[in-house]
């Protein structure tokens, strides 16, 4: 087989039971790790569990290109009913990149499927298909680098190790799955699920190769994606760099590296602002520390409103958090060490705490009375949420759950399924502006996670291009229709919008929201990293075109199995129907996905508008309809899953009354 | 031993080799798996014959190939008539596979190849194998982003 490795493991922790799945059984029609795991969530998880019961699976998935020079495709999925999920559990996901998925490929596994809890610390070493279930008790509450130093030390240099640290441990629902310094499957809080197994950590390493069917034409496609993404300018001397939003001062005494430890045959800029400092003095502890820092990360440093009025109106300042280079720097690397969502506490909590004390809501003493730009409270908060002492305790279910208890709820910004705004205009993202919010809000009705980290992140690229011309018939030639980036943003003025222009909005979008979670899907399963795929636009195109059948091309290159770009859409759609079907499972209705609404009624930050609901209602109905599912209900129709073949699927929802009882017309549209 | 070898042979000839600035390498490890895949068809970095050492703890990477040396070590030291060849366009140094018998002695003479990195031993095919400069194409400067391997 190419691309793959033909094996699955499958590890229950309870018994100690290993042994290994083919993955033939599933391949090539779920292509990789998406698709398998919502396959095996299907078929194993049982219905409506907790994420905490030992009955949940916990899978780390990779695909077909993990292990070979695909550029951007190395990065690794985690699956499972989410701990963060909210109000009821949740079948999610969250990816993250490094050299791990790339070892356990080499190690000759498609992917780890964890069961059961184990009685006593355990982690796991994988080392060339040999597979340990070992004792953990000695790394059991080490911080995460630690942890991967104590293992690196015990396996050897090359052995690379995903790891919770002591916030996973003590099951705060906001902890990460941490490899490397920052590489970490975040949003659902998969921390805390490895954390009820007593997992601690996964080691491995390996050295077998992954066979591939056509190199030579792998390495052609490569050389064109990275002619497609190179950086258009030159790139500026390493030192005193501008950091996104965060400037650097000249003559600092550590070294500024850029773009350093991306993942595996990465060819990108890595996304937003990477980089790499090395010997930054701490301000709080008598210490120096190294690390990798992003965008979320720039955020928890120092981060204001963009250019929004309004949302100076919401805080009170612009600038919410100023926590300097030095000191902000020890506040991430201290989250990532203890292994917390970085993107959970800077929107879910730091936000929330500074919205609700300019507001006068009082959430208790510690949570009103706290100088913002003081490394030290978020440190020590940061502490008291990990090891769950005083007020952490409440925190560490998450900002809404913490919500439930102290209040402040009008102020949070969580959208759903527990997690926090983005890619909705009123937060993180007050620079999405209307109307592209519109396609997040559908986004986040109908996904199981947020969105704009493995969906989205292509659409907004597209609807702030520069060149309208360009964007226009990008848009018109990808979704079919230009209105899917219409009214343009530079015509609406704040806080009056014409009647045409809010018809507008609100047409179109249904179409965009549709191709991207489908193609969003065949890049979770490939996978492919969203930052670069689906490459739809280019600045060193005479037209800006980029090239959206590169998943195709790729797919064709590595595994040998020749398929075009609609039949890859489908399969995506497939995955995307799949997941839909487990999360229906599990009492999944259309109330659940307009209960994103009320958050959408709050003005957006940049111009003030709030969502239409009458509009952003039928624009649901249109988005049920085009994807061949009940308008009342949201549910797939059976007629749909047939078509995608999904029979069992179709017939098990059937037994279980979740099925309508309706047709779809010729047009596969439901009637 | 059979043949002459004699240092003044290769000071007439051309001596390419791989040059390359840590400095720029983001370890992204391309390298390692495009060599693997463009000579054992597989991508696979435990056959690869450029490694790039890493600590990611403090973003040091630093790629290492074999440095194409003038007076080669590993050339005087291989007992096999015909196994250690010049190339005669690059002036690189290459392992011939159907004559290598595995011995080793090549890498345990080389002065750079720290953990056996340089000169790698196959287990499966019981020989030896190291960078030959891909005849003159070499696939991992082709490949390589960030520009931090030049071949000169």
């Amino acid at each position: 087989m190419y691309g793959w490795m033909g094996k699955i493991l499958d590890i229950n922790l309870t018994t100690g039971d290993i042994h290994a799945i083919n993955t033939e059984r599933f391949v090539p029609k779920y292509i990789g790790a998406r698709g398998i795991a919502a396959r095996i969530a299907w078929e194993s998880i049982p219905f409506g569990i907790d994420a905490f019961d030992p009955e949940n699976r916990l899978m780390f998935m990779v695909g077909p290109f993990v292990g070979t020079p695909v550029p951007n495709g190395n990065r690794s999925y985690v699956f499972g009913v989410a701990p963060q999920a909210y109000p009821k559990p949740v079948y999610s996901r969250s990816s993250f990149g490094g050299n791990w998925g790339a070892e356990l490929k080499f190690a000759g596994y498609d992917g780890i499927v964890i069961c059961g809890k184990s009685e006593n610390p355990a982690y796991l070493w994988i080392d060339d298909g040999g597979v340990e279930i070992k004792d953990a008790s000695d790394i059991w509450g080490l911080d995460t680098h630690s942890t991967q130093r104590v293992l690196m030390r015990k396996h050897g240099n090359d052995a690379r190790t995903v790891t919770i640290g002591p916030a996973g441990e003590n099951l705060v629902r906001i902890s990460v799955i941490l490899t490397e310094t920052k590489s970490s499957a975040g949003q659902g809080g998969f921390g805390a699920a490895m954390g009820s197994k007593k997992l601690k950590a996964i080691t491995v390493h390996g050295t077998k190769g992954v066979k591939i069917a056509h190199p030579r034409e792998l390495m052609k496609l490569r050389e064109e994606v990275a002619n497609l993404v190179r950086p258009k300018k030159e790139e500026p001397e390493p030192d005193h760099v501008q950091l996104g939003w965060v400037k650097f001062p000249a003559g600092t005494t550590y070294r500024i590296r850029r773009a350093h430890n991306p993942c595996v045959g990465c060819v990108s800029d890595c996304y937003a602002w990477s980089q790499f400092l090395v010997g930054v003095p701490c301000k709080v502890q008598p210490n120096t520390i190294s690390g990798q820092i992003q965008c979320q990360a720039l955020m928890m440093m120092t981060w204001g409103t963009s250019k929004s009025k309004h949302a100076a109106e919401t805080s009170g300042r612009d600038t919410w958090i100023n926590q300097g280079v030095e000191g902000g720097f020890e506040t991430v690397m201290l989250a990532n060490k203890y292994g917390l969502n970085i993107w959970e506490l800077c929107v879910g909590i730091q936000l929330w705490l500074i919205l609700c004390r300019f507001k006068g809501v009082f959430l208790g003493e510690e949570l009103n009375n706290f100088n913002q730009d003081d490394p030290e409270f978020w440190q020590s908060l940061w502490r008291k949420i990990t090891y769950r002492e005083g007020i952490g305790n409440i925190l560490a279910e998450g900002a809404v759950r913490a919500a439930d208890i102290l209040g402040g709820k009008r102020f949070l910004r969580h959208i759903a399924w527990g997690q926090s705004e983005h890619g909705a205009g009123r937060g993180a993202w007050d620079f999405f502006e209307f109307p592209k919010w519109i396609v997040g809000a559908l986004l986040w009705a109908t996904d199981n996670r947020d969105p704009f980290s493995d969906t989205g992140h292509k659409y907004a690229v597209l609807s702030s291009w520069p060149n309208i011309r360009e964007r226009l018939t990008i848009a018109k030639k990808i979704y079919e229709t230009e209105e899917a980036v219409l009214p343009l943003q530079e015509e609406i003025t704040e806080g009056d919008v014409k009647e045409d222009q809010m018809m507008q909005a609100y047409r179109g979008k249904a179409q965009a929201a549709i191709w991207h979670q489908n193609r969003g899907a065949v890049i979770g399963s490939l996978p492919l990293c969203d930052a670069v795929f689906p490459l739809i636009i280019s600045e060193h195109t005479p037209n800006g075109d980029g090239d959206k059948s590169l998943e195709s091309k790729l797919f064709a290159a590595v595994t040998g199995v020749t398929i075009t770009e609609a039949q890859l859409d489908q399969r995506g759609e497939m995955i995307f129907n799949l997941e839909r079907a487990i999360a229906i499972r599990n009492g999944r209705t259309r109330q659940d996905d307009e209960s994103i609404v009320p958050f959408f009624k709050e003005p957006d930050w940049t111009k003030g508008i709030s969502i239409d609901e009458s509009r952003f209602t039928k624009l649901l109905d249109e988005y049920y309809v085009l994807r061949g599912w009940d308008v009342q209900k949201g549910w797939p129709l059976k007629q749909k899953l047939y078509q995608l073949d999904l029979k069992d699927v179709a017939d098990s929802l059937e037994e279980m009354n979740h099925l309508p009882a309706q047709t779809i017309d010729r047009r596969g549209l439901a009637r | 031993m059979t043949k002459t070898k004699r240092a003044w042979v290769f000071e007439q000839r051309k001596n390419r080799r791989i040059v390359i600035q840590p400095e720029l390498c983001s370890g992204c490890r391309t390298c390692e798996l495009v060599c693997a895949l463009y000579h054992e068809g597989e991508s696979n970095p435990s056959l690869s014959r450029i490694h790039v050492k890493r600590d990611f703890f403090e973003a040091e990477y630093i790629p290492v190939t074999c440095l194409q040396c003038k007076y080669p070590p590993c050339y005087y030291a291989c007992p096999v008539d015909g196994a250690l060849i010049i190339d005669k366009n690059t002036g690189s140094k290459v392992i011939i596979e159907e004559k290598c018998t595995g011995c080793g002695t090549c890498a345990r003479i080389c002065p750079y190849n720290e953990k056996d990195k340089i000169i790698r031993y196959n287990p499966q095919k019981t020989k030896c194998f190291k960078c030959d400069l891909c005849g003159g194409n070499p696939q991992c400067v082709k490949a390589c982003r960030w520009m931090a391997l030049k071949y000169e």
